[in-house]
């Protein structure tokens, strides 16, 4: 029932999108603009070709609502869109296409509590990030999908990363061990190993 | 399905120390607006990138600069051929021809819009046009004729 729900709910957000609503598509950019910076970011050469990844896939987007006719295809649509918009812009420049964020941005807020606290969830997410920066690139562009982007499908995440649909759960798998492993060996405390 | 705890911390860290910065997502918000004031009557379809051949050899600092990006685009009855070439850093330059399949030479502009606005240049009576001072990121042509907006293409980046 909730699914049915969530998937009714995105339906009317898109109609309305697409009859010219504005808080109805500022709605859908609140909603999904994680998942277009997530695929952007995964897929660009540097944070300022992301940010015209991210850019265009929205203009795209708007130009094109009227075509997206199954609201729960929309995640889909827009980290397919993103991550071959910043593919064709890596080969356009002659560049590959690396991966990742950039150190000095990997600064997680503080979270309000107390000095210790503060230190630990420091260190967990530098270590947590620093496991991630060892994985391959394909290891590191899936999981910052899956991440941000937890209700896409393996159909969809295979589409979007241009792999085989059947490899998405094993590779998956794979990953998430790879990064566990890493951050064993990192010494990352519990409350963020799980 | 669960959520592995290291995937929800990775969703926490990439969600927190690496946002969509509040610029693009105010340029997002605006997308929908911009679209309605350049609703085309037809669609001008990309049917050609340079960025789909082979990949070259990466450029080296001192090398030339990259090439043009080389796009074809078709509608009914007409071809656009558009070269977007860097210029200084950050600005592009489009120069191309409107080929009218009839051999009648289209009359009109060519219309680039850009990240923060647009620019046109008029077809001269080759069909030829050259558009200066675009700023690079993303962009898409749009051939007007006669006041009103006649085909647009996608969005794409340069």
């Amino acid at each position: 029932m909730h699914e049915v729900g969530e998937s009714n709910a995105g339906a009317v957000l898109l109609h309305r999108a697409a009859d010219g609503d504005e808080a109805a598509w500022r709605e859908l950019v609140d909603r999904h603009s994680a998942v277009v910076w997530g695929a952007a970011r995964a897929h660009s050469a540097t944070a300022a070709d992301a940010e015209d990844v991210y850019q265009a896939t929205w203009l795209r987007l708007a130009e094109n609502l009227a075509r997206i006719r199954e609201p729960e295809a929309l995640p889909g649509w827009l980290v397919t869109t993103a991550r071959r918009e910043s593919v064709r812009l890596a080969k356009a420049r002659n560049r590959e296409s690396p991966v990742g964020v950039d150190q000095a941005q990997v600064d997680v807020p503080d979270p309000g509590d107390g000095p210790e606290s503060r230190a630990l969830r420091s260190m967990a997410a530098s270590r947590l990030w620093q496991a991630f920066a060892q994985l391959p690139q394909r290891c590191q562009q899936l999981l910052r999908i899956v991440a941000v982007a937890p209700e896409t499908s393996y159909a969809q995440v295979s589409e979007s990363l241009g792999l085989p649909r059947g490899s998405i759960g094993p590779k998956r798998r794979r990953c998430l061990t790879s990064l566990r492993e890493r951050m064993a060996s990192g010494g990352l405390p519990e409350e963020v190993a799980g | 399905m669960r959520i592995p705890s290291e995937l929800r911390a990775l969703r926490e860290l990439f969600l927190a120390g690496d946002p969509a910065p509040s610029r693009v997502v105010d340029a997002a918000y605006a997308a929908v607006a911009r679209a309605r004031e350049w609703s085309a009557s037809a669609p001008l379809e990309l049917v050609c990138d340079s960025a789909d051949g082979p990949v070259s050899a990466p450029v080296r600092a001192g090398e030339r600069a990259p090439a043009a990006r080389s796009l074809s685009f078709a509608m009914p009855g007409r071809i656009v051929e558009v070269d977007f070439v860097p210029t200084v850093p950050g600005t592009l330059r489009a120069t191309g021809m409107v080929i009218s399949r009839t051999g009648q030479p289209p009359t009109g502009e060519l219309v680039v819009r850009h990240g923060t606005g647009h620019s046109a240049g008029e077809l001269d009576e080759h069909g030829a046009f050259r558009v200066d001072d675009i700023p690079s990121g993303p962009v898409s042509p749009v051939l007007r004729t006669g006041g009103a907006v006649t085909a647009a293409a996608d969005w794409l980046v340069c």
